[in-house]
């Protein structure tokens, strides 16, 4: 049972986001269970918007005026092109009311359906029990554990790479003609 | 029958190194275990090894004067500074004869000798046995499988992720 907010708009970010996002990823249970350096300067996360990569999809969610979360998928290149690696945070006073799950299945719709991938894979903290739960909904099965790899409060702790692979996508299934003589 | 090995001189990539670099990142061996795309042009390897982070260590294993191998050890952002991604490659006419062995010798003095990190990781296809034997002799432990990880000659493949870690720097004990 969810306690879904009635506002809650799913949409692309925008350059004006830019301080909200920063605000975003400054919270204290954001930066425990992401990389980002406490303390980073505002222009970081106003150069990452601005300087978002085609193959980058960023979208955020927002309850009226406020950003409450966030999510990417970072789509590879060359001989990666069939996979994506996917990012998501929710705002510390927003979790446990289902925006992780919109946003989740907005760009699991994206990935499986208009991009078309093979793979999706995403990075999180050993521990994290409330996402870990969320990814295994999508789908996402724990591939590898990587011994202290990141840097928190004084501790290095263990990262997951959890990963997603899907069958490749479907011919239209009217009016094809696939398997039609010519 | 064993190859006699070869000693290689290991130094510092420089800019001199480009043209082998491209003759030898188009090979279909270098191509099979690593990310290489087919016919790289010049101005691709030139652009790729631009974009290695600022602090990336690079070192080529060189016979005859020509560069036939190369390994970098990429730094991470903070809070991952204590940790690197190694990346290896040897020319298909030199593999089996020792350049692998010679240019991890050297990155990982750097990195535990100079650089104190505490972790090296790296990725290698999961049927490539020889790059795996060669992770594993320095102290690389798998730790999991990526399943669908590139495209290889017209197959999905899997990757292993391996890392070695390694104990803080000593402190130094003077007046010994």
């Amino acid at each position: 049972m969810t306690d879904l907010p009635a506002d809650l708009q799913i949409r692309p970010v925008e350059a004006d986001d830019a301080d909200a996002l920063h605000a975003l990823r400054q919270m204290p249970s954001i930066l425990a269970q992401n990389p980002p350096l406490p303390g980073a300067p505002r222009e970081v996360t106003r150069e990452l918007i601005e300087n978002l990569p085609p193959t980058t999809l960023k979208i955020v969610a927002t309850v009226g005026a406020t950003l409450v979360g966030e999510a990417d998928l970072q789509v590879g290149r060359n001989r990666r092109a069939h996979r994506a690696t996917l990012g998501i945070s929710v705002h510390d006073a927003w979790q446990g009311r289902g925006i992780g799950t919109q946003l989740m299945a907005a760009l699991i719709d994206a990935a499986d359906h208009w991009y078309g991938l093979r793979r999706i894979e995403l990075r999180v903290f050993a521990g994290n029990e409330a996402a870990l739960a969320l990814y295994r909904k999508f789908g996402f099965e724990i591939e590898v554990t990587q011994r202290a790899a990141v840097l928190r409060d004084g501790f290095l702790i263990d990262v997951h790479i959890m990963g997603r692979v899907r069958e490749p996508i479907a011919y239209m299934t009217t009016g094809s003609l696939k398997g039609e003589p010519q | 029958m064993t190859a006699t090995p070869f000693a290689p001189t290991i130094r510092p990539r420089e800019p001199r190194d480009l043209d082998a670099f491209v003759e030898f990142l188009g090979m279909p061996g270098v191509r099979r275990g690593t990310l290489q795309m087919p016919y790289p042009s010049r101005a691709f390897v030139e652009g790729w090894l631009a974009r290695m982070p600022a602090g990336t260590v690079a070192l080529v294993a060189e016979i005859d004067g020509k560069a036939i191998g190369g390994v970098d050890l990429l730094p991470y952002a903070p809070r991952r500074h204590h940790g690197a991604h190694l990346g290896i490659a040897v020319h298909d006419d030199y593999v089996g004869r020792g350049v692998g062995t010679a240019l991890m010798r050297a990155a990982l003095q750097i990195a535990d000798g100079d650089l104190g990190l505490r972790r090296v990781e790296l990725t290698v296809f999961v049927d490539n046995a020889p790059a795996i034997a060669l992770y594993r002799r320095f102290g690389f432990v798998a730790e999991g499988i990526t399943r669908c990880d590139s495209i290889r000659d017209g197959e999905l493949v899997d990757a292993l992720h391996m890392a070695r870690l390694t104990d803080p720097p000593a402190l130094s004990t003077p007046g010994t």
